[in-house]
């Protein structure tokens, strides 16, 4: 940034009158000290006359700090968002993320060109929303001018969540005080939490990643009570499109067979199970210093007893119920699993469907999810069932069977003989090998579901 | 003063995780050779090798089971050997699993060497294979108990039969799968603020409870000394070559560079 500056001169010049008047040696005196006065002034505006050339201004970096200020961990789980630059004029830009009332302390570094450089350099910044950065006379070594680490004069409200997706600050400098001058603008996000935040947790994965702040602070920007940004971090649950903060869309059951079942290899790998998702809107509340216990809970079949064995599993909607073979009549549809049935990508790999899924329940930014399931995860908050995989809240814990299942099933290890199916269809049912079916039924009232409730 | 925050926070984390041992409650040592369970990710990974030899130099194995690392209370791998054969409760996080298959036997020989990462596969063998002894007890316990941030549980395994004992809630069942059954026992009062872990010697099972207190069940649960020493400092080396049951600090076994011979033998 290229600034013209000019000075004005200051004059002395003798009347009449005051070479008339009586008091000759006292205006003498004053001549002489005016005078004097003036070849200061003289000297002093030859040496401001000679700046008065172009000064070359750069915003070179902007850093945050604060004692609130948290050290947010890299979605990848690599380590931490740097937090020695927040802005730098060659393009980085680095979040920061703060507990609400705290105050943003901010400093800042200018690269100032000229022949003669000044004495004194005053440094102030203007903030959004009034947060702005007292001037200071800035520290000068070379043609670097610093702006010591300073508190806005404003901090961020109490109790309420923000969002500056780019918290922009006009940087000026001024030698008097008084006429400021642009140096730039520097813009980088800052989240502010409702509370502080929970701590950490060695087990539970509960760490700071960047997406739990921009999960938590964006989607709840503005509010200020536990309802309102549990509600509103919510809705992006709701329509199956929740991203980490790199953009990148996450995913339930990317992988139909996904072994991420842990918070951070959701964020990592942007693909998750259940667990990873009932685990992600808590970790959004706790990113607001919000947690209650008993918040998790692990729903199963209750292994109700039938003629065919109990009832271990569930299946999700949509299962489509052909032809039932009535091997056993309590859940008389029976599929056989691929001895690879582990290597399924997209798809469940069956030797043999009686049952077959369909797309039914979308879950997060997947149309048909994994749907054949031993237990499933989600969240309890204020008393409400939240299903972060399919973005569901259910009010009451039945609403979860009747509205989330087609049917009942269990696995076991059978064999031809077992299930009297030629599944290889070699024309004869064999002894061998084992392989593990599935039993279904689409009869909902054969079983109900148990629950059991931890913390995390 | 943030650094230090980081640093502070570090150290902590770092205890927190050392505070559970490289192993998984204990150390086998029958035939003058050595098995110990690591979990990696989830789930866990066999290390077998001879008593005489660096534990470096141990085979490593997949196994088709592991334990969540999740728990408000720390939760360690459930497992015994017998007969050449991993006996352990699989309690990993994974949708496929089912509780009354947890209760997983596996020989050795069909156990794979464990490639340098936990896959799909190994989570869902632990969820579909090896799981014919019926893990009724589990299933329940976890129908009776709705909350179960203090579920703790562990078994023995002997040549006629296995018992498993599970705590919530400081009560203490006890089951006794023999004769292809699973019996059960009366309740007993039971201190569940941290995990425990069973043994067995002279014919009987024994519980260190997680402030080392020592249990014997003989059809009723009696204790046999009281407070000792924190169990989550310590782990189990259960040598049956030698008929010794001995709980030595953890930390012996971070540098695993030597044999478990030395390292016995320098405590």
């Amino acid at each position: 940034m290229k600034c013209n500056f000019s000075f004005h001169m200051y004059s002395t010049r003798w009347t009449d009158e005051e070479l008339d008047t009586g008091f000759l040696f006292f205006r003498k005196l004053i001549t002489m000290i005016k005078l004097l006065q003036t070849s200061v002034i003289l000297c002093l505006s030859g040496f401001l006359e000679a700046q008065n050339f172009e000064y070359e201004v750069n915003l070179k970096s902007v850093t945050f700090s604060g004692d609130d200020m948290y050290t947010i961990r890299q979605d990848d789980n690599t380590g931490y968002i740097d937090d020695f630059v927040h802005w730098e004029d060659d393009g980085t830009i680095n979040p920061s993320a703060f507990t609400s009332g705290s105050n943003l302390k901010a400093q800042a570094s200018i690269q100032f060109v000229c022949a003669n450089m000044p004495d004194e350099i005053f440094v102030r910044g203007t903030g959004p929303e009034g947060i702005d950065f007292p001037a200071v006379s800035a520290a000068i070594a070379g043609d670097i001018i610093s702006y010591p680490a300073t508190n806005a004069d404003q901090s961020f409200e109490d109790d309420k969540v923000r969002y500056f997706e780019n918290f922009s600050i006009l940087w000026e400098w001024s030698i008097d005080n008084i006429n400021f001058y642009s140096a730039g603008t520097s813009m980088s996000p800052i989240y502010v939490t409702w509370k502080q935040a929970k701590p950490e947790s060695a087990f539970s994965g509960y760490k700071y990643y960047l997406t739990l702040f921009d999960l938590a602070c964006r989607n709840a920007d503005g509010a200020s009570t536990e309802d309102v940004f549990i509600d509103l971090i919510w809705q992006d649950f709701t329509d199956h499109s929740v991203f980490r903060a790199d953009g990148v869309p996450m995913q339930y059951y990317k992988d139909i067979f996904s072994p991420n079942v842990t918070l951070p290899n959701l964020i990592k790998y942007a693909d998750g199970e259940c667990y990873t998702w009932a685990q992600l809107f808590l970790a959004c509340l706790k990113i607001h210093g919000f947690s209650e216990p008993n918040n998790y809970m692990n729903i199963t079949a209750d292994y109700s007893s039938t003629g065919c064995g109990s009832i271990s599993r569930f299946l999700v909607k949509t299962w489509n119920f052909g032809t039932p073979s009535y091997d056993c009549t309590d859940m008389p549809y029976v599929n056989v699993y691929s001895p690879d049935y582990y290597d399924a990508d997209t798809a469940y790999i069956y030797d043999y469907a009686e049952v077959t899924d369909e797309i039914g329940v979308m879950g997060q930014t997947e149309i048909n999810p994994a749907s054949s399931f031993g237990n499933h995860q989600i969240a309890i908050v204020n008393g409400k069932y939240y299903d972060g995989s399919y973005g569901v809240l259910y009010e009451t814990f039945d609403d979860i069977k009747y509205g989330g299942l087609s049917g009942w099933s269990r696995s076991e290890t059978s064999d031809e003989i077992g299930i009297g199916i030629d599944v290889n269809g070699d024309g004869d049912l064999d002894a061998s090998p084992d392989f593990t079916i599935l039993r279904a039924t689409p009869d909902l009232e054969m079983a109900d579901f148990d629950s059991n409730i931890e913390t995390w | 003063m943030k650094n230090c925050i980081v640093i502070i926070l570090w150290f902590s984390f770092a205890f927190t995780l050392k505070a559970q041992g490289k192993f998984e409650r204990k150390i086998i040592i029958e035939d003058s050779t050595f098995y110990a369970v690591e979990i990696i990710g989830q789930t866990g990974v066999l290390w077998t090798g001879n008593i005489n030899e660096p534990m470096d130099s141990a085979a490593h194995f997949a196994l088709p089971a592991g334990t969540k690392r999740r728990s408000i209370h720390f939760l360690p791998f459930a497992w015994d050997m017998r007969n050449d054969t991993v006996y352990a409760v699989n309690f990993t996080e994974y949708a496929q699993n089912e509780r009354l298959s947890s209760f997983k036997s596996i020989p050795i020989n069909k156990l794979d060497k464990f490639s340098g990462q936990n896959n799909t596969k190994q989570l869902m063998q632990a969820a579909f294979e090896n799981g014919k002894i019926e893990n009724w007890p589990l299933v329940n316990m976890l129908k009776k108990y709705k909350y179960i941030d203090d579920l703790f549980f562990d078994f023995v395994v002997t040549d006629s039969s296995i018992i498993q004992f599970i705590a919530v809630n400081n009560e203490l069942t006890i089951f006794t799968w023999k004769n292809e059954m699973w019996g059960k026992s009366e309740i007993f009062p039971f201190e569940t603020s941290g995990f425990f872990t069973a043994y067995a010697a002279d014919n009987y099972q024994y519980l260190m409870n997680a402030e080392g207190a020592k249990f014997v069940y003989k059809d009723k649960l009696l204790i046999l000394s009281s407070v000792t020493f924190p169990l989550e400092q310590k782990i189990l080396i259960e040598n049956r070559d030698e008929n010794t049951i001995k709980f030595i600090d953890y930390h012996a076994f971070e540098i695993t560079d030597r044999s478990i011979k030395q390292i016995l033998e320098q405590l």
